[in-house]
This record gives structure tokens, C-alpha cells and sequence, in this order.
């Protein structure tokens, strides 16, 4: 059944994000071509000047499209959660022969598809506007950088390869569930369910970014322990820190997941 | 007693407003019921409790023997009094859709039905009239092969041509083991259909009988019957 409901989730999902997908490709490719105009030294002024003002334009483009691609893919995921659930669509999906759990994992498993896609799109825009020799140099650096860290210290290495992965993929897992229970506890008022949501969202996140600086300012000030174990040994710090980060993600997802679920079940509100 | 539907001191508030009061309930299989009753009384509360879209305060619910469920959502087949299509969908992806999830969904009766509207399958629903949306909201109900249908207010707000499309399409369709709850306004529309009827006021039953014995015991037609009982 998952499959099945993953399956109608991903036409939605791909129709409002695609386009998004292929503008930052359009402004990755419109740059790689700017730069085939690079300037040469008798330039005139007035070419000059015109040269550089696009060459910025679609650099700060490209950047904002970027970013645009990384959060957006995650507010459509967010909508379409909400619509498909929440509006009048979740008169069908709500009756459909599925429980409430299978419902949340297949929004959570199409949802890491398309931030996976995301990441994807803005690693290939990447190659698209570095393409030619910048391209070759740039895949280079990173193999000598990493070939280094991997002779120096090769278990250390892999350690933080898997530690950074596995803390991206639970980022956006707890990121995702987290706003699946801001809908869900959103979707609980009779009136202006979004603005609800939105306002909860960010009430989180802000208790969270106090948390996070607390226990910061915390390891700051905590005297001479936590700078001399820096010291001696960065790698065992940055592995806690890494499965530190990785269990509050945790911590995040579960209860996200049993908070969507318990509304899903106990508390839907149909308009 | 063969039990489809049995609902037992179900109860349901909404913040301090009781829209369902001790409401006690037994439907048997290969009856047309209606579901009658003013604005307010607890009709689509009720339906929603049936279809497991809302959770009882307090009582239960059973349907064919088990708690509202996603077992249950495959016997029940529900038509809602509001227009639940995704607009991006076509009518071809729509049937594909119901085909997928309910294992008792015909397909070829389905399309039959689309095509003797004249809707080409190819059509966005986005596109469609509002009568046509309605309609293939009911045929997609209809085609199932459910146990217990239920409709909520399928004939408001339409021509009198598509009431009678609506009601003969019910009529026509329906799996003849299985029962349909239909909640309504226009108990005129629909009296000649109906094996049962039950009156809901206040969240709570207040009548439930076959149509004939109603008739036989007032002397007037349900639809006389529900002017009197709910006169203000």
C-alpha cells in the first residue's frame, strides 16, 4: 500500500517542483554561457560594465536558486501534505484501505525522494556551470583533499563520511516529520489552519536555535575540559558531536512521527 | 440478527457542542436507509464516524464486526457532500487510483458509466463541470462493490434531471448484499427508494423504521411524516 500511495504522491510532487528543478538548471546554464564572453584585456569600458553586471546578476541568481530549490522542495512536501490529508482531497486519501502510519511513511519516503532529487538538481547545475576546465580542476581539488585525509587518517575519514551522511539524511528525515506535526497541529483549528501551522513551525525552530546556542555558549564557557579535549583529540570530539547532533535528529523524528500519527488518528478535522 | 452497521451509546462533542447524544444504532445488509434529519442533527458527524474520519467521544462503533479501521474503509464505500478530486488528475487516472486501492472496485462498470455521461477518460478533472464532478464522485462510489455505501447529501444542490441520474445510478449499481445510507434534505426525491428510514434530531435517534410499516402506522408519507416530526 505504501508503494501504491507513493506512487500518487509523486505526480503532484513532480509537477510543482520540476519547474523549479529546471529554472536552476536554465540560470546554471545561462551563466556557463556568460562566461564564454569572458572579458579580454582591451575591453571596452561600457562592455566591460555590462559584462560584469550580468556575470554578478546570474551568480546571485544561481545562489538564490539554490536556496529557492532547497527549501522549497521541502515547503511543497509540507503543502502536499496538507492537501492531500488535511483538505478536501482527505475525504479520498482518508478512506482509502491504509492506516495512518502508512500514510505519514509513504509522505516521508516521496517527500526523501524529491529532497534527494534536490540535491541532485543543484549538484548537476553545479557541473553544468563550472563545465570545461574549472569543472576537471574543481574534481580534482576534492580528490586531493580527500586522498590526503584518507593517508593521514583513513578510519577517521570514513568515520565522518558516514557521520555527515547519516546526519543529512536524518536532518531531512526530523525536518520533514517535524513539518508533517506542525500541519497536523495546524490543521487542528477551525479557521486559518495554515497560519496556525506556520506560527508552530517557527515557535519549534526557535526553541530549538535557543537550545542549540545554549548548549554552545554552554561548551564555551565550560572551562579548560572541553578546549583540551578539542586539542588533544579533535576527531573523538566532532564523532560526539556528529552523534550528538544525530540523536537529537532522532529524538525529533520519533516524536514527530507519533504526534502526526496520534492527530492523523485521533484528532482529524475535516473542514 | 445479521449486524452490518451496530453503534452503541456513540457519543461525539466538538469542543462544549454535543453533535452526537448516546446514539444507539443497528443496520442490517440489503436495506436503502435513509438518514433523515434538519441541518444540525448529527447526520454527517455520524457518517464521518462510520467512515473512521472522526473518533467517537465516547461509545463505539461497529462495522461488520470491527472498530472503524482501514479493514472496514475497504468494505464501505463513501461518497462525501464535498468535491474531493485532485484537480491534476484525469478521470482514466482517478479509476486507476480506485483500482489500485480497493480490491472490490469494477473498473469496466466504471468506465461504461463515464462514457454514457459522454466524459472522455482523458479529461482533466479540473475541467469538468460541477454536476459532472459530482457524478463521477458518484459513479466512483457506486462502482465499488462495497458492503455498506454511505452518501452524504448526493442529490443537494442539483438539477432535478441529475437528482434522477443520481438516484437511478444508486438504484442500478449498488452490490444487493450490501446497504446503502443515504442522508438527505429532499425525502421526496427519494422516498420511493428506501426499504428504511431514520430520523436523527438533536445527535440522538429519534425514529427507525421500514417505510411501509411508517406508512401503515401514521398514514402519511415519510416526507409528511418528517414535516411533522421536525415542525418548529
Amino acid at each position: 500500500m505504501v508503494r501504491k500511495l507513493i506512487k500518487y504522491d509523486f505526480i503532484p510532487l513532480l509537477r510543482l517542483l520540476l519547474p523549479a528543478y529546471l529554472v536552476l538548471f536554465g540560470v546554471a546554464l545561462i551563466n556557463r554561457l556568460i562566461q564564454l564572453f569572458e572579458l579580454v584585456e582591451d575591453s571596452s569600458d561600457s562592455f566591460s560594465m555590462i559584462y560584469e553586471m550580468l556575470f554578478s546578476s546570474s551568480i546571485v541568481l544561481y545562489c538564490l536558486g539554490i536556496a529557492v530549490c532547497t527549501v522549497m522542495t521541502l515547503i511543497v512536501c509540507a503543502i502536499r501534505f496538507y492537501q492531500a490529508l488535511y483538505s478536501n482531497e482527505g475525504y479520498l486519501n482518508n478512506t482509502l484501505p491504509v492506516t495512518p502510519s502508512q500514510h505519514i511513511f509513504a509522505k516521508l519516503l516521496s517527500s526523501l525522494i524529491f529532497c534527494a532529487f534536490s540535491i541532485v538538481t543543484i549538484f548537476l547545475s553545479f557541473v553544468v556551470l563550472t563545465f570545461g576546465e574549472l569543472n576537471i580542476e574543481i574534481f580534482k581539488a576534492i580528490g586531493y583533499l580527500l586522498n590526503r585525509a584518507i593517508v593521514a587518517d583513513a578510519a577517521n575519514t570514513f568515520m565522518f563520511i558516514i557521520e555527515i551522511t547519516i546526519t543529512i539524511i536524518f536532518g531531512y528525515i526530523s525536518m520533514l516529520l517535524l513539518l508533517f506535526t506542525c500541519v497536523s497541529i495546524g490543521q487542528l483549528a477551525n479557521k486559518r489552519k495554515i497560519l496556525l501551522s506556520v506560527g508552530v513551525f517557527f515557535g519549534i525552530y526557535t526553541i530549538g536555535q535557543f537550545a542549540a546556542t545554549a548548549l554552545f555558549i554552554g561548551l564555551a564557557i565550560s572551562g579548560y575540559a572541553v578546549h583540551e579535549w578539542i586539542e588533544n583529540n579533535p576527531a573523538q570530539f566532532f564523532h560526539c558531536f556528529f552523534v550528538l547532533l544525530f540523536t537529537a535528529e532522532i529524538i525529533v523524528s520519533f516524536t514527530g512521527y507519533f504526534l502526526s500519527k496520534y492527530l492523523l488518528t485521533k484528532k482529524l478535522n475535516l473542514a | 440478527m445479521n449486524e452490518l452497521l451496530r453503534c452503541e451509546g456513540l457519543t461525539k462533542r466538538y469542543g462544549g457542542v454535543l453533535a452526537l447524544n448516546n446514539l444507539n444504532l443497528i443496520i442490517e445488509p440489503g436495506k436503502i436507509i435513509g438518514l433523515l434529519g434538519p441541518n444540525g442533527a448529527g447526520k454527517t458527524t455520524l457518517i464521518k464516524l462510520i467512515c473512521g474520519i472522526l473518533m467517537p467521544s465516547s461509545g463505539r462503533i461497529l462495522i461488520d464486526g470491527n472498530i472503524p479501521s482501514a479493514e472496514t474503509k475497504s468494505i464501505v464505500s463513501y461518497l462525501p457532500d464535498v468535491n474531493y478530486l485532485n484537480r491534476w488528475m484525469t478521470v482514466e487516472q482517478i479509476i486507476n487510483m480506485f483500482s489500485d486501492f480497493y480490491s472490490d472496485f469494477r473498473p469496466q462498470l466504471a468506465y461504461s458509466m463515464i462514457q454514457n455521461l459522454g466524459i472522455n477518460k482523458t479529461s482533466r478533472l479540473s475541467v469538468l463541470s460541477k454536476g459532472n464532478k459530482e457524478k463521477v464522485c458518484l459513479i466512483l462510489t457506486m462502482s465499488r462493490g462495497a458492503k455498506l455505501y454511505v452518501l452524504d447529501e448526493p442529490i443537494a444542490g442539483v438539477d432535478p434531471a441529475t437528482r434522477d441520474y443520481i438516484i437511478s445510478t444508486i438504484i442500478n449499481n449498488y452490490n444487493k448484499e450490501a446497504s446503502v445510507l443515504i442522508s438527505t434534505h429532499l425525502i421526496a426525491d427519494i422516498e420511493s427508494v428506501l426499504d428504511e428510514v431514520i430520523f436523527i434530531k438533536n445527535g440522538t435517534v429519534v425514529l427507525h423504521n421500514t417505510v411501509d410499516g411508517l406508512r401503515e402506522q401514521h398514514g402519511m408519507s415519510v416526507d409528511e411524516l418528517f414535516r411533522e416530526v421536525f415542525k418548529w
